[in-house]
């Protein structure tokens, strides 16, 4: 089933035209590796689908609605994991206060999300989910965990308000590949268990062939599809 | 509320920028607190100064205003035909008890209350002695001469600031009043009070226990405010020199007429501690009764000298002549703070003239403004120049003299104030901007997770506020410790530094003002102010205070907060994500 759509996606840099004319259906329990050369438009089509740019023309669908015409702070806070190449999270608050704070700002309620008897419990399951164990990790600083972690916590952290979508750029892009391997699971976890949409942008060969589906994005726009 | 909770969070996790901001902050909370404390405490000390004082006053002829009337009338400003002039308009526009009670009976605009909170007054009489020699270890002719002495300098006064005895005078030295001065052919002055409250108010009586006032009673007792019995209070040199104690009697006497004589019995001795009298008189020789015996004396010797007079009207006229004049000019040249009660149209007559004095006493100083006002008004209304009249009053200019080192400490606050608030400022938006440059990453986090940028804003808004006023209130305390001490070194230098400008006025007696200064409201003799020293202020540090360093507080968090905001508002998260370094 389709979760997120391109509907005749185009987006130009000044002078600079690089997605033109794009159309996709995404669909849910299935893991998306967008590969491609650099200028192919990866990220930028990443940051599109998380609603932090928006398409010079055409249109993105999320469940049937374009996400230009939503709140794009409550389309990412709420339908859209995202996990950037850096992760992003904040190196002074602790592991829990990462994801917690994600969680604060998606709104959701604690009912929502399953049957937790607090907050901390959920964040606990949710560390767990990623490969890590929350009472050695949980109250630690950003600072002070590996690269590896830091990207498990990041994901913790794009599930934590329980997101149709994931989307992931170069998830592993600074890790070993043992460990690029152990995040790879993570994500077909998410999609083959828990039915999500995950989709990631990779430069790694090895890591998009364990995707479902693997988008080599052209210049231009013209990709192919491997499955 | 996550974003109060993550706000407070925040700050302890970036405890070296927060505390700088905090150390900077509390500098400027202290400075600020200081200056503020240094203005309240000129506020509070002026208050308190007010409410402590009665405000008494004199309703006085503005002589500038009678020489300009006389010029005009006479066409001429030739003082020598000029004096007699201003002679007859000071005698016309002088007022006595009832003219005076009018102006006491003025009531407020928005009330029926009357303005005036008391008025006194008192008569005083130029009287010689029998059996009772005046106190004088100085000099013995100064007395017969003191008639013409006192013509003489008025004129002189009027002439020389224009350095030309008769064509200008400077008006402005001539607007205020000098105390009252009377005919002074007499060795004593008889002075009849209407109460013991008008003695406290306008000769400074008091009990033997009070150590500030200039007159203290230290044998027997006051006579009944009312009484029409011939006695007396008099001087303790006097009745030392002249060997007198209380119960004892002695006789005073008409210069002018020696057969007629008053027996007064002394009910009490007071000590005057004042160097001398306003009018040059040795205080000494001022002799104290009530208002009803001085007038009871102008009466009776009035109807003595009219019969003596009529007796022996031919034979008396080319004798009196001489003396006459000196009395009349005398007379003519006194003080508008009072007039003579006597209607009688006879100048030539040996009778005793009384100098009348009335003082208003005012609960405040916008009741003593609103006098001033009100005078005007019935000027105006009774047709006459409103600056006929002039209110005067030395506690209100000697009140303002004394405030002068805080005035200006006050002010140098003002301004220490203000620059460490503009300094402060800048430096908070400064630190602001770098905080916020720092936290670009963080910021773009937050945005990408969808924390909305008003939210954000709170967020950082909430954590600038959060720091500054914690630093502001440990500032207040440190300011409040500090402002005493300060305020006290600041003041004393101010207070120092205004003595020793007054000091030096006061050795150059013969510089325009001497240690008389003349403001608006009055006369001031510099060497009578008291200052307002570090002990008159106390701890000056209020709940107004505190609320004015909490709003400073407020508004500088809120300047340098907005500073962050119009960041935020800027960044990109995609931007700020991408450009990571």
């Amino acid at each position: 089933m389709s979760v997120i759509e391109l509907k005749n996606v185009s987006f130009a840099y000044p002078n600079n035209p690089v997605i033109k004319n794009l159309d996709y259906e995404f669909e849910e329990g299935k893991v998306y590796a967008i590969t491609g050369k650099s200028g192919s438009g990866k990220t930028t089509l990443l940051s599109m689908l998380s609603g932090i740019m928006e398409p010079t023309s055409g249109y993105i669908v999320y469940n049937g609605y374009p996400i230009d015409e939503s709140d794009k702070y409550v389309y990412r806070s709420r339908y859209v994991g995202v996990i950037f190449q850096e992760y992003n999270l904040l190196p002074k608050f602790t592991v829990r206060e990462n994801i917690q704070l994600s969680l604060d700002i998606s709104g959701r309620k604690l009912s929502e999300l399953g049957s937790f008897p607090n907050k901390r419990a959920y964040i606990d399951s949710l560390i767990r989910e990623v490969g890590l164990n929350p009472d050695e990790i949980g109250n630690r600083r950003i600072l002070h965990i590996s690269g590896g972690q830091q990207q498990r916590i990041a994901i913790a952290r794009a599930l934590s308000f329980r997101p149709g979508v994931i989307l992931a750029d170069e998830p592993t892009g600074n890790l070993d590949i043992d460990t690029s391997i152990d995040i790879m699971n993570v994500f077909i976890h998410l999609a083959h268990e828990l039915n999500r949409c995950v989709i990631i942008v990779t430069h790694s060969p090895q890591i998009a062939e364990m995707a479902d589906v693997r988008l080599d994005l052209q210049p231009f726009s013209k990709y192919t599809r491997q499955q | 509320m996550f974003i109060f909770k993550y706000a407070l969070k925040s700050i302890s996790r970036s405890l070296g920028r927060n505390i700088l901001i905090g150390i900077i902050v509390f500098i400027i909370a202290t400075a600020a607190c200081v200056a503020m404390s240094i203005q309240q405490a000129a506020e509070t000390a002026a208050k308190n100064r007010l409410a402590e004082m009665n405000i008494s006053a004199q309703l006085n002829i503005d002589r500038g205003y009678i020489y300009t009337k006389a010029s005009q009338n006479a066409n001429t400003t030739d003082m020598s035909v000029l004096m007699p002039e201003m002679n007859s308009l000071m005698k016309e526009y002088s007022l006595d008890l009832d003219g005076m009670e009018e102006y006491r009976d003025i009531k407020k605009s928005d009330s029926d209350e009357s303005i005036v909170k008391n008025f006194y007054y008192n008569s005083s009489i130029s009287i010689n002695g029998s059996g009772i020699e005046k106190y004088d270890l100085t000099s013995s002719s100064q007395e017969t001469t003191s008639a013409t002495e006192a013509t003489t300098t008025e004129v002189q006064k009027m002439t020389d600031p224009a350095g030309n005895e008769v064509e200008t005078p400077t008006m402005p030295q001539m607007e205020q009043q000098e105390p009252q001065q009377m005919e002074k052919n007499g060795d004593f002055t008889l002075t009849g009070y209407d109460s013991y409250a008008a003695m406290e108010v306008m000769a400074d009586f008091g009990s033997s226990e009070d150590d500030d006032k200039t007159c203290k009673i230290t044998q027997g007792s006051v006579f009944d405010d009312n009484t029409t019995d011939y006695v007396c209070l008099i001087e303790d040199n006097l009745a030392t020199f002249n060997n007198l104690s209380v119960g004892d009697k002695f006789s005073l006497v008409n210069p002018k007429n020696e057969d007629e004589t008053y027996e007064f019995e002394i009910s009490g001795i007071y000590k005057n501690s004042s160097g001398s009298s306003a009018d040059g008189t040795d205080p000494a020789n001022v002799i104290i009764t009530s208002y009803k015996v001085v007038k009871d004396i102008e009466e009776k010797s009035e109807t003595t000298n009219a019969a003596a007079s009529t007796s022996s009207d031919s034979d008396s006229k080319t004798e009196s002549t001489t003396a006459a004049t000196t009395a009349e000019t005398t007379a003519e040249t006194t003080s508008a703070s009072g007039s003579s009660d006597s209607s009688s149209d006879d100048d030539d007559s040996n009778a005793l003239i009384s100098q009348f004095t009335g003082t208003f006493v005012f609960g405040s100083v916008d009741d003593y403004n609103q006098f001033k006002e009100a005078v005007k008004n019935k000027a105006k209304e009774s047709g006459q120049d409103e600056d006929m009249y002039i209110v005067t009053s030395s506690d209100v200019a000697t009140f303002k003299a004394g405030l002068k080192p805080l005035e200006n400490l006050k002010s140098f606050a003002t301004t220490f104030l203000y620059l460490t608030l503009a300094i402060g400022a800048i430096v908070l938006i400064v630190i602001s901007v770098i905080s916020i440059r720092d936290r670009k990453y963080e910021i773009g986090a937050l945005a990408a997770m969808g924390l909305k940028k008003l939210r954000l804003s709170m967020m950082f808004m909430i954590e600038v506020l959060t720091v500054t006023l914690v630093a502001i209130l440990i500032g207040a305390v440190a300011g409040s410790v500090a402002s005493v001490p300060v305020t006290s070194y600041l003041l004393s230098a101010q207070v120092e530094q205004q003595q020793t400008a007054d000091s030096s006025k006061q050795q150059q007696p013969g510089m325009p003002g001497g240690n008389m200064e003349r403001p608006d409201d009055g006369e001031v003799d510099t060497s009578k102010v008291e200052y307002v020293t570090a002990d008159d202020i106390g701890f000056s540090v209020d709940i107004f205070v505190i609320l004015k360093m909490l709003a400073i507080g407020v508004v500088l968090a809120i300047v340098s907060g907005f500073t962050s905001i119009l960041f935020i508002l800027r960044y990109d998260p995609k931007q700020i994500l991408a450009n990571r370094d």
